[in-house]
């Protein structure tokens, strides 16, 4: 037993150890990060908050409502940076086959979701009171709520496949679909400068920013304080993902080993 | 070859295929996903009275008007190309103003009025404090910063 | 019809955009959470289980 043991775990272990090559170096650094990005996050967002809503003076047309941008505006930022994230994983995962790549697509999927869904939640109230509608069909608004639905798809997609696949990897259809559907990023992008929209145009660009420095400020904090929030959220994720594919692997083997 | 250097080539392949699909797709639809019509399309022919669509445009300064009955607002839509006088019986949002932008969804009256039954405002990309704000007409046009 | 949004319904917007805001980033965070801290803590057990046995890797 004492010889022939390791030898056999070797063998019997070659396809799961693949997959455990990386996470183990990855969460070296995951695990002492997510803490630090949870605190700092919630920190940020806190001052950044607090500072948008007492400190800043409100619009000098839109009153108070305006300062709906400071939770707004860094949902929108997440919810396509969440989808940028997840077809670049995907797109590693169909060429180079890291084994962390599908394991993040996954993880980002959830609170990718979430913040398009509070994106179009707040920009509707903010909408209300500005515009006079909860809701428009306009080109920036339904190619927001496309982003919304491909994170469903997305999710509804890979869940199903979840108890078929070890290690954690997309099907090679999640991994395309992830992909492809990153062409709705530029048009989200672009859609309120290609088209008559409802939504104004983009106040901040690479020429500077229309929104007054006075108002500016806190959304700094808060832009900052949910992306960092998003990747502690990643990390929880991935981490979850990566300890059950290793209660999977311990119980296959033990099944082996018994068998 | 390697797999993975054909994979990549795929990959990249395929990547530009969706990337060109979809700006052509968007610029295909650059007429059908318009939100709404300027004042210049409509007089270039873009409607047909009495048939619904949406008008997007500013309000002129110094037009709007209260009809007798009290409730009904007539205005000049522009677009810096062209005017169109809209009439709406109703209730506007708080934002509607002259030299802002507005949205109003109805039909063209055979006389040449754009006759609304819904207004939306429309903001725009500036944000600033009031004090700001409160500097004269005209001067706000431009960046607020003198 | 001014062009300015006044009046302290305005206030009632804000609260309603920042609360959702709070109340769904906590509820995917809590979950997020919860998940990780079930799924290492299965992990180790099975993990400690095993070495205790026999020797394993």
């Amino acid at each position: 037993m004492q010889s022939t043991g390791p030898a056999r775990v070797a063998v019997l272990d070659r396809k799961s150890m693949h997959a455990y090559a990386n996470p183990t170096r990855f969460l070296a650094i995951a695990r002492p990060l997510t803490p630090w990005l949870t605190g700092l996050g919630l920190l940020l967002i806190l001052i950044g908050c607090v500072a948008g809503l007492t400190m800043v003076p409100g619009d000098y047309k839109q009153g108070e409502t305006a300062r709906i941008l400071y939770v707004h505006v860094p949902a929108a930022w997440l919810g396509m940076g969440g989808w940028t994230s997840l077809a670049i994983a995907g797109l590693v995962q169909l060429v180079w086959r890291h084994p962390l790549s599908g394991i993040a697509a996954r993880a980002v999927a959830v609170p990718g979701m979430m913040f398009t869904a509070l994106c179009l939640i707040t920009g509707s109230i903010w909408g209300k009171p500005t515009w006079g509608t909860w809701w428009e069909w306009d080109g920036r608004m339904t190619s927001m709520l496309v982003l919304l639905f491909l994170y469903a798809g997305f999710i509804a997609l890979t869940a199903g496949e979840d108890a078929q696949r070890g290690g954690g990897s997309l099907s090679r259809g999640a991994a395309i679909y992830a992909v492809v559907g990153a062409v709705n990023i530029p048009i989200i992008n672009r859609s309120v400068v290609w088209w008559n929209s409802l939504h104004q145009g983009p106040s901040i660009t690479l020429g500077g920013s229309s929104i007054d420095g006075a108002l500016l400020w806190p959304l700094g904090l808060t832009l900052l304080g949910f992306s960092l929030l998003f990747g502690a959220i990643v990390l929880m994720r991935m981490r979850a993902i990566i300890a059950e594919n290793r209660v999977a692997a311990r119980m296959r083997r033990l099944a082996d080993e018994e068998g | 070859m390697k797999a993975k250097h054909q994979r990549l080539i795929l990959a990249a392949l395929a990547v530009v295929g969706v990337a060109g699909a979809g700006v052509l797709g968007a610029s295909a639809l650059r007429d059908e996903a318009a939100y709404f019509r300027t004042p210049a399309e409509v007089k270039g022919g873009a409607a047909v009275t009495g048939e619904a669509m949406r008008l997007g445009g500013m309000v002129q300064a110094g037009s709007i008007k209260r009809l007798p009955d009290g409730v009904t607002i007539r205005f000049v839509a522009t677009d810096g190309k062209a005017d169109l006088p809209v009439e709406f019986t109703g209730i506007v949002p708080d934002l509607f103003a002259e030299e802002s932008g507005m949205v109003a969804d109805g039909r063209m009256r055979a006389d040449g009025v754009f006759v609304a039954d819904r207004i939306l405002a429309k903001h725009d990309e500036r944000y600033m404090p009031p004090q700001m704000g409160d500097m004269p007409e005209g001067a706000g046009k431009a960046a607020p910063k003198a | 019809m001014d062009g300015v949004i006044t009046g302290s319904g305005q206030w009632s917007y804000v609260a309603a955009a920042y609360a959702m805001t709070a109340l769904v980033s906590a509820l995917v965070l809590w979950r997020s959470w919860r998940a990780m801290r079930t799924a290492e803590a299965r992990s180790d057990a099975l993990r400690k289980e095993q070495r205790g046995g026999r020797l394993v890797i």
